[in-house]
């Protein structure tokens, strides 16, 4: 609890500012916001009591700073259950598939196998909002925002709060 | 509102001034209920939209909170730069610290704008993220409310001006029938105007003003034909009546002349009344012209004129006329002067009709009485009469004395001799009377007492009093009855005293009734039954002096009379009289007392002379009989003392009895006289000559005439008798 707390207290510190604040990573900012973000979803097949299934696919440092972020802490409120995946064909279940800049020429592929319903999808790499990805970080200066893209969250079948898109670069059209 | 009231202005004034109070108080009222609703309106929807708007920003402020991003707040809240109200708002975290801040340029606000502060909590997933102040002014409220303010005064002062020219206009239909209205009443009272009538179409006030104002003008001159009616009748009555009506001023001058007056050239207005009339008169005219204004009471005054001395009556009656010295005086005045002389003539027929009743009712009385005497007295000549005859002559003459008694005593010539008198004795002889006399129908009865009953009254009177009662019963019953008498002793206290209709004094009392059951009173005429000359007899059955004289027996006894009658049943009369002490009753010997010595006897009428000296003679006198008084005076000149007393009649042709009294004591002042007469004058019962002389009462039988003479011889002298009546 007292780890918690003090994270947070970090986190409200310099959670999207990294820059003048070195000593968190910008991928540990990732991590919270990707937390908070989902707390702005709402999946339309979710079950209460199941873990959130994150898939990590490919290269990148923000699925192991999930995983060790919250290995030991609720996402979002829910358990999360985190796996690495080289291959597309190993995505398997997940609720959210962080997709690594590798595989940024098979990204239509990936999210082709990720249309399926209830896959939030979420990237790290210039573009990548532009080319369908539900959720993609940027850095601004010295500062970590995220793109939406509305329409992949419709096809995924997930629902954003329009809180989020104010502060959010929306892309790809609605 | 006193202030109000006395304003002098014109109705139209009035109703402008009620027109525009009513529309100035009312815009204004109505303006400050219209401001102030819509302040509170706007007011409200302000605070509501600053609430709702708060609501807003701090719902939109969870998201940079929550992700820290200052910019994205301030952007949210820059966005607040489009609402003019909002001056200022803070974003503040969860901490308290202020996360995002906005402030508009240049929002000092006015002065009495207020400020709305509105703060939420900014909420994300069921949890306190932070928090947002919001505050508002209301400056542009109070500008819209200014706004509407100012316009919706300059419509209320259009308004105003608008309903002012219409009231102008508008208050013709009120003040233009009212004056209409004041144009006629103007004419009625300033030119006497009745006829003039006015016309108002409507069913409002105005038209009941109208007509109200029609029908007194109908009223009016309906009273004013009937006053002017009036005055002719008047007018025609006072012209015609037969009197002299003069008014006259409060000094007297002569203001008016009507009726007989003024056909009497010398009765001119303006005349004074001393030009009028004798001095004397005039001043008793004045005085009464004085006395009735002083008064206000009418004054009657006689007064005699011209040198036949003609007899006139005035009366005087003030004339109300405004002021005090203003009043008038109504004289009418009438020549009563044949008038009287014919109500003199009228008195005196009156009286000789009374008379010759009297007379017609005493004759036929007289007459059988006289026929009993003569038929006896033939008897006795015939030597066939006996002694009975004479005791029934002497009863004839008893009765016929008794007669004589009631005439007399109903003209209060006669002088009642008061004893104590027993009421059984008294009614058993009237009883015995009437058993004698009754027609065989009449059932009498008597009711006494075993004990005796004596009141003090004048046994003759009275028993002529319980007869004239019987004899009334009798005659009250021509086909039969039950006549009863009663007497009875009665202990009246004033309560009883109350129920009998007469003025008794409380205490013991003898009632003498005499009850039948004959025909009855009528109830009109109980009520004169004891007038004097009222009788329901026939002409020449009786006088009408029965009751009355009861009734003077009964007021002179210090009693009463009570009657109660009813047609067909009969009647009750009951004589009261206060009870007496019971003594003794004088019983008169049997046999008169004889006497000597020489007396002297004086009477005009020849038969009552001689019999008178017969008698006495027969009781042992010595008489000296004279019919003219001269004669006797001039004997008793050369014989008087020789003389031991002298019997003297009292109404003598020749000489009165009082003159010849007055002659004898000058002659001698001891003589003894005793006064004989059935009559006695006027003014003989306290004259100065007869005082203290004893009476005989003429008829009298032998022994009243022995017991007089006797008790005459007795007496000590005239001296004495003066002395001791002195």
């Amino acid at each position: 609890m007292l780890w918690t707390a003090g994270l947070l207290v970090a986190l409200c510190i310099g959670s999207s500012t990294v820059s003048s604040q070195p000593a968190y990573s910008e991928d540990l900012v990732k991590a919270v916001l990707l937390e908070r973000i989902v707390t702005f979803l709402s999946w339309s097949t979710d079950g209460v009591d199941s873990p959130v299934e994150l898939v990590v696919l490919g290269e990148g440092t923000l699925g192991r700073e999930v995983q060790r972020v919250y290995s030991r802490r609720k996402f979002a409120g829910r358990p999360v259950a985190v796996r690495f995946a080289e291959k597309l064909e190993d995505i398997g279940k997940a609720h959210i598939v962080i997709i690594g800049r590798d595989h940024a020429a098979d990204l239509n592929e990936v999210l082709g196998a990720c249309a399926s319903q209830g896959v939030l999808t979420v990237g790290d790499t210039p573009g990548f909002g532009e080319r369908g990805v539900a959720i993609n970080f940027y850095r601004d200066g010295t500062r970590v925002r995220f793109e939406v893209a509305p329409r992949a969250l419709k096809r995924a079948g997930i629902k954003a709060s329009y809180k989020l898109l104010t502060l959010a670069r929306v892309v790809g059209g609605t | 509102m006193a202030s109000l009231r006395s304003l002098t202005f014109s109705l139209r004034g009035k109703l402008l001034l009620i027109t525009l109070s009513v529309l100035i108080l009312g815009g204004v009222a109505g303006m400050w209920l219209v401001v102030e609703s819509y302040r509170d309106s706007m007011l409200g929807a302000a605070h509501a939209s600053n609430e709702a708007l708060a609501a807003t920003i701090a719902e939109y402020g969870a998201a940079p909170l929550i992700f820290e991003d200052v910019e994205g707040a301030e952007g949210i809240l820059e966005k607040l730069q489009t609402n003019r109200e909002v001056v200022r708002a803070t974003l503040l975290a969860e901490s308290g610290r202020v996360f995002a801040h906005y402030e508009r340029k240049g929002a000092a606000g006015t002065s009495k704008a207020a400020r709305l502060i509105a703060e939420k909590q900014v909420m994300h997933e069921g949890r306190v993220v932070g928090k947002l102040v919001l505050e508002a002014t209301t400056a542009a409220v109070e500008q819209r409310i200014d706004a509407m303010a100012e316009r919706i005064s300059i419509g209320i002062a259009v308004l105003v001006v608008l309903c002012a020219l219409l009231a102008l206009r508008l208050q013709l239909i009120i003040t233009g029938p009212l004056a209409r209205l004041a144009s006629a009443m103007q004419r009625v009272g300033a030119e006497g105007e009745l006829g003039a009538r006015e016309r108002y179409q409507g069913t409002d006030e105005i038209a009941v003003l109208y007509g109200r104002f029609n029908d007194m003008l109908d009223q009016l001159q309906q009273r004013g034909r009937e006053r002017d009616r009036s005055q002719l009748w008047l007018r025609t009555l006072v012209e015609s009546l037969p009197d002299q009506v003069l008014v006259f001023d409060s000094e007297g001058h002569v203001m008016d002349v009507r009726g007989e007056a003024s056909q009497l050239p010398h009765l001119a207005r303006g005349r004074s009344i001393h030009e009028l009339m004798p001095a004397d008169v005039a001043q008793a005219m004045l005085e009464a012209v004085a006395r009735t204004l002083q008064t206000s009471q009418p004054v009657r005054i006689e007064y005699q004129l011209g040198a036949e001395g003609h007899h006139f009556e005035a009366v005087l009656t003030p004339l109300e006329a405004g002021s005090a010295e203003n009043w008038r005086v109504l004289a009418v005045s009438r020549d009563v002067t044949e008038r009287d002389r014919l109500q003199s003539q009228f008195l005196r027929a009156q009286k000789l009709d009374a008379v010759g009743q009297l007379a017609g009712g005493v004759a036929h009385d007289f007459n059988n009485l006289l026929a009993g005497i003569v038929g006896y007295a033939q008897l006795i000549k015939l030597g066939r009469g006996g002694p009975e005859a004479g005791k029934e002559i002497l009863d004839i003459s008893a009765r016929a004395s008794d007669l004589v008694k009631q005439l007399l005593r109903f003209s209060r010539k006669d002088t009642a001799t008061k004893r104590p008198t027993d009421v059984n004795e008294l009614v058993r002889r009237v009883e015995s009377i009437l058993r004698h006399t009754l027609d065989p129908r009449i059932q009498l009865t008597a009711e006494l007492p075993s004990s005796a009953l004596t009141v003090h009254g004048d046994p003759s009177q009275l028993e002529s009093a319980v007869l004239n009662l019987a004899v009334n019963a009798r005659d009250a019953m021509p086909s039969g009855g039950e006549l009863k008498l009663r007497a009875r002793v009665l202990a009246l206290d004033a309560l009883a005293i109350s129920t009998l209709d007469c003025e008794l004094t409380p205490g013991e009392h003898v009632e003498i009734s005499v009850a039948d059951t004959g025909t009855g009173i009528a109830p009109e005429l109980l009520a004169h039954i004891f007038e004097p000359f009222f009788t329901t007899k026939e002409a020449g059955k009786g006088t009408g002096l029965g009751l009355a004289a009861v009734y003077g027996t009964a007021q002179a006894h210090r009693g009463g009379i009570q009657v109660r009658s009813e047609p067909g049943k009969g009647s009750v009369f009951r004589l009261f009289l206060p009870r007496a002490s019971d003594v003794s009753t004088t019983v008169s010997s049997s046999a008169p007392p004889r006497g000597s010595g020489r007396l002297m006897l004086v009477d005009d009428e020849g038969v009552v002379r001689e019999t008178a000296r017969a008698l006495l003679m027969e009781l042992g006198y010595s008489v000296e009989a004279f019919g003219r008084p001269r004669d006797a005076i001039t004997f008793f000149e050369q014989n008087h003392r020789a003389v031991d007393g002298v019997l003297l009649d009292m109404v003598m042709p020749q000489l009165h009895g009082a003159e010849v009294v007055e002659r004898l004591r000058q002659i001698d002042p001891e003589v003894r006289i005793l006064i004989a007469s059935g009559y006695l004058g006027i003014g003989d019962d306290d004259s100065r000559q007869l005082a203290g002389l004893p009476i005989l009462r003429k008829p009298f039988t032998l022994q009243e005439l022995a017991e007089a003479v006797a008790e005459l011889l007795r007496r000590p002298s005239s001296k004495e008798a003066a002395r001791a009546h002195a």
